[in-house]
């Protein structure tokens, strides 16, 4: 598990306020969560990761593990399948109402 | 009919979309099997802006809420409507019980568990949408009705709640009940559709509960805030409901 300093941190959320993101960082049982609302927590992991990759490559911070992307998940009870309702989905559901 | 001291067979009733008559549904479903001799509990699971008691011109002193929040004993806030049926009432305005927390859903299980045994058949009527209320109490239930209408909205939301439902949290065999039709034929094309698309994208298989005509009597009774079965007892969509509840019960064996 990789420890994420301050300056990583700061340079994490700066960045996303540049992209318009509303991020907060949130206390976890273990190190910390990073969230930023109306992006998947699967996705996040991975954004956090490329930053972190990033920033090591300028010595700036050590990059966050394999394990811990993997182990990036929603809270307990919850989900992130996505189920958005497809294109064909809604064309199937709509075919009788046009005879 | 006697309470049994185990867990009853618990409903949700559900639609994804607003305005598609869950409420009435629910309310006059839960009448017309309380006339058949079984007791029921109807819960409002619309904790944030609760209408049941509203549909049933109830008078409401307590709610879910102070269950949840105060403590209070929820046997004290259940109200007898009729005989054999009670409601468990919510608060209106109050959008933070409409988020239900991970501590208000362990508290409400609470709650609920500690009451639901004295009744032989409980019936929730969820908000609308895919909230988390909604989700909670769907998972709560053994047992997942959706209410749909022959519209495009309709048919959109009832299937996006049971993607949620069966892609997130791994529900199965949703009773489908089609509201507001001009015709049987029309509900069960309503059905069959729905159905094709279910077993098509989810590989699941819906049954149907049966239809609820388009009835001015319905109208007339939510006005006058009783349930259509009491107010009509005669009209279309009574004789609808009575069908529907006697299904379920043989269903379950009540």
């Amino acid at each position: 598990m990789a420890i994420l300093t301050s300056k990583f941190l700061e340079s994490v959320l700066n960045g996303a306020k540049e992209h318009g993101i509303k991020a907060h960082i949130l206390p976890a049982s273990k190190g910390l969560l990073l969230f930023a609302e109306g992006i998947a927590a699967s996705e996040q992991c991975s954004l956090l990761k490329n930053k972190a990759a990033e920033l090591h490559d300028e010595q700036t911070a050590p990059p966050v593990s394999d394990d811990q992307t993997e182990n990036c998940q929603a809270p307990a009870g919850q989900s992130t399948i996505d189920c958005q309702v497809t294109v064909e989905e809604r064309a199937q559901l709509f075919k009788f109402l046009n005879g | 009919m006697s309470s049994a001291k185990k867990t009853p067979p618990i409903f949700c009733i559900s639609s994804g979309k607003g305005g598609v008559g869950k409420t009435t549904f629910s309310v006059n479903l839960a009448a017309a099997l309380a006339d058949r001799g079984a007791k029921i509990l109807l819960i409002d699971g619309d904790l944030g802006l609760g209408n049941v008691d509203v549909v049933l011109g109830l008078q409401v002193d307590h709610t879910i809420r102070e269950a949840v929040e105060d403590g209070r004993d929820p046997a004290s806030i259940i109200l007898e409507v009729q005989q054999n049926l009670f409601v468990l009432p919510a608060s209106s305005g109050v959008p933070e019980m409409a988020g239900l927390s991970h501590e208000d859903q362990h508290l409400l299980t609470n709650v609920l568990d500690a009451i639901i045994k004295d009744f032989d058949l409980v019936l929730v009527d969820t908000a609308a949408g895919i909230g988390d209320s909604v989700l909670w109490f769907n998972q709560w239930a053994q047992a997942n009705i959706i209410i749909l209408t022959p519209d495009p909205t309709s048919l959109t939301d009832g299937y996006a709640l049971m993607k949620v439902l069966a892609s997130r949290h791994g529900k199965k065999g949703f009773q489908l009940v089609v509201n507001n039709v001009k015709s049987k034929k029309e509900a069960m094309s309503t059905y069959t559709n729905m159905a094709t698309v279910l077993k098509q994208f989810l590989q699941e298989i819906p049954s149907y509960l049966g239809p609820l005509p388009k009835d001015s009597k319905v109208v007339e009774a939510i006005r006058s805030q009783k349930p259509f079965l009491l107010a009509a007892p005669d009209c279309q969509a009574a004789k609808a409901i009575r069908v529907i509840a006697s299904q379920l019960l043989e269903q379950e064996g009540i």
